[in-house]
């Protein structure tokens, strides 16, 4: 191809007023990167171009500059009007980001933001707060199910002393009270027996409590003979009368002696703690 | 006016690239003037010129990435997409819709071609410029360089054969030069 003779077709004009076809720009563009005078004329023509519009030049209003500023502070985001195919910009464009104003999305992301964040603390307060009052609620559900079961108890056992009143105060009911013997001063114990029914109760007034492995037995001793009338049970301070064996026939006198953890046929004469005559 | 008083154009161009905010104000103090001029001489309409000088400039922000300068100058650049984006304006059905009503109203500039070289009487330099050049030429330029003519399209407006038209398109420009190389 003679260069001169392209330089001199009007191609050149055509491509620097926007004329020329794609294929004509396309294939100008190769020639001038390998004739420097193609693209010098290019840039001869471009340069004229630059002084026509120096020529055409109108001071735009005064206030279009912030106007603008404004716009392209917005002009990263969203809105394809000013995407160009031919212009698309490299992934380059979007490290940078406008440096002026936080768009709509940002703003209500960080309100967000904040919403969680104190929806969070909040949380966490609530949650700490009905820590504390379960473990208050769990404590008290506690003391009550303690006191429930205390109240249980004393009611059982005021029954139970009402039951023994109700017993001891009967008309038919004859006292013997047994003193403690030479060996034992002090000692004291007391039988109630009806006389309608003979059932024979028990009450330790002051009696030290059994060595291990040994009981205290009452007798009752009918024309003189001792007749056993069971074993008293130390063991547990809340049967302060306790029954023990119906006892029939004409009784002198009630003993209690110390004997053997189940009992004895014959009561161990020296280890007599208590006697008392009917 | 001078163009590249404080900025070599490659370390404008980087600058730019790099989003730099004194260069944006750099960049419109010097080209605005130019690019709205281009922009206002195809539309001829301020109302109009401005919200396409806004466009060009988001343009310019958001493509500078992909501007080679190996291609043309940045001015020559954005000289071509201030005319391009005012010229696809022009060509838009709504802005025809307002120019026929435009024109309606004033019933005056009905020759919409011939009419610009009338806006523009009073800048002296200008004048001194297209006086130098013949009427046809004028012309020439106006439909290729501001509207955006194709040339068949010229051929049919002022009545010339194809062939004619890349020649006398070639031989404006030369003498555009040449008087301006003298200036």
């Amino acid at each position: 191809m003679n260069i001169q003779q392209y330089i001199s077709s009007g191609i050149i004009e055509n491509y620097v007023l926007g004329l020329a076809s794609s294929e004509e720009a396309q294939e100008l563009e190769r020639l001038a990167a390998e004739h420097p005078e193609v693209q010098a004329a290019i840039d001869n023509y471009q340069a004229s171009l630059e002084q026509l519009a120096d020529l055409y030049a109108v001071q735009p209003p005064a206030d279009l500059k912030t106007k603008i500023w404004e716009s392209l502070s917005h002009a990263d985001e969203g809105s394809s009007r000013y995407d160009e195919p031919a212009l698309q910009a490299g992934p380059g464009l979007q490290e940078q980001r406008s440096p002026v104003s936080m768009s709509g999305w940002k703003w209500l992301a960080a309100a967000c933001l904040v919403l969680l964040i104190g929806s969070a603390t909040l949380n966490w307060i609530y949650f700490n707060k009905y820590r504390d009052y379960k473990e208050r609620y769990d404590a008290m559900a506690f003391n009550q199910q303690t006191i429930l079961a205390d109240n249980q108890v004393y009611k059982t056992r005021l029954e139970e002393f009402r039951q023994d009143m109700h017993i001891m105060m009967a008309p038919s009911m004859k006292p013997v009270v047994m003193q403690g013997v030479k060996t034992h001063p002090g000692m004291m114990a007391t039988v109630y027996w009806d006389q309608n029914s003979k059932d024979v109760y028990m009450v330790v007034n002051n009696l030290p409590a059994p060595p291990s492995g040994k009981q205290y037995q009452l007798w009752a001793i009918i024309d003189g003979k001792p007749v056993s009338a069971g074993l008293y049970d130390m063991t547990d301070p809340s049967k302060m009368v306790q029954k023990m064996k119906n006892i029939q026939g004409n009784v002198q006198t009630f003993a209690i002696t110390l004997e053997q953890k189940g009992g004895s046929s014959t009561p161990t004469l020296d280890q007599m703690y208590v006697a008392g005559n009917v | 006016m001078s163009n590249y008083s404080s900025y070599p154009e490659a370390e404008l161009v980087d600058l730019l690239k790099g989003r730099d905010e004194k260069a944006y104000s750099y960049l419109y103090d010097h080209y605005s003037a130019a690019l709205y001029g281009v922009v206002l001489r195809v539309l001829n309409s301020e109302e109009a010129a401005r919200d396409v000088l806004q466009d060009v400039f988001v343009k310019i922000w958001r493509n500078i990435q992909s501007y080679d300068a190996g291609k043309g100058r940045l001015y020559t650049w954005m000289l071509n997409i201030a005319r391009n984006t005012a010229i696809d304006v022009l060509r838009s059905r709504r802005f025809k819709d307002d120019q026929k009503i435009r024109e309606l109203d004033n019933a005056v500039h009905v020759n919409v071609p011939a009419m610009s070289t009338t806006m523009f009487v009073d800048h002296v330099g200008l004048s001194k410029v297209m006086d130098q050049l013949s009427e046809e030429q004028q012309r020439l330029l106006n439909l290729a360089y501001f509207r955006g003519y194709t040339q068949e399209e010229i051929s049919k407006e002022l009545e010339i054969p194809l062939g004619t038209v890349k020649t006398r398109i070639r031989n404006t420009l030369i003498q555009l030069r040449n008087i301006l190389q003298r200036s």
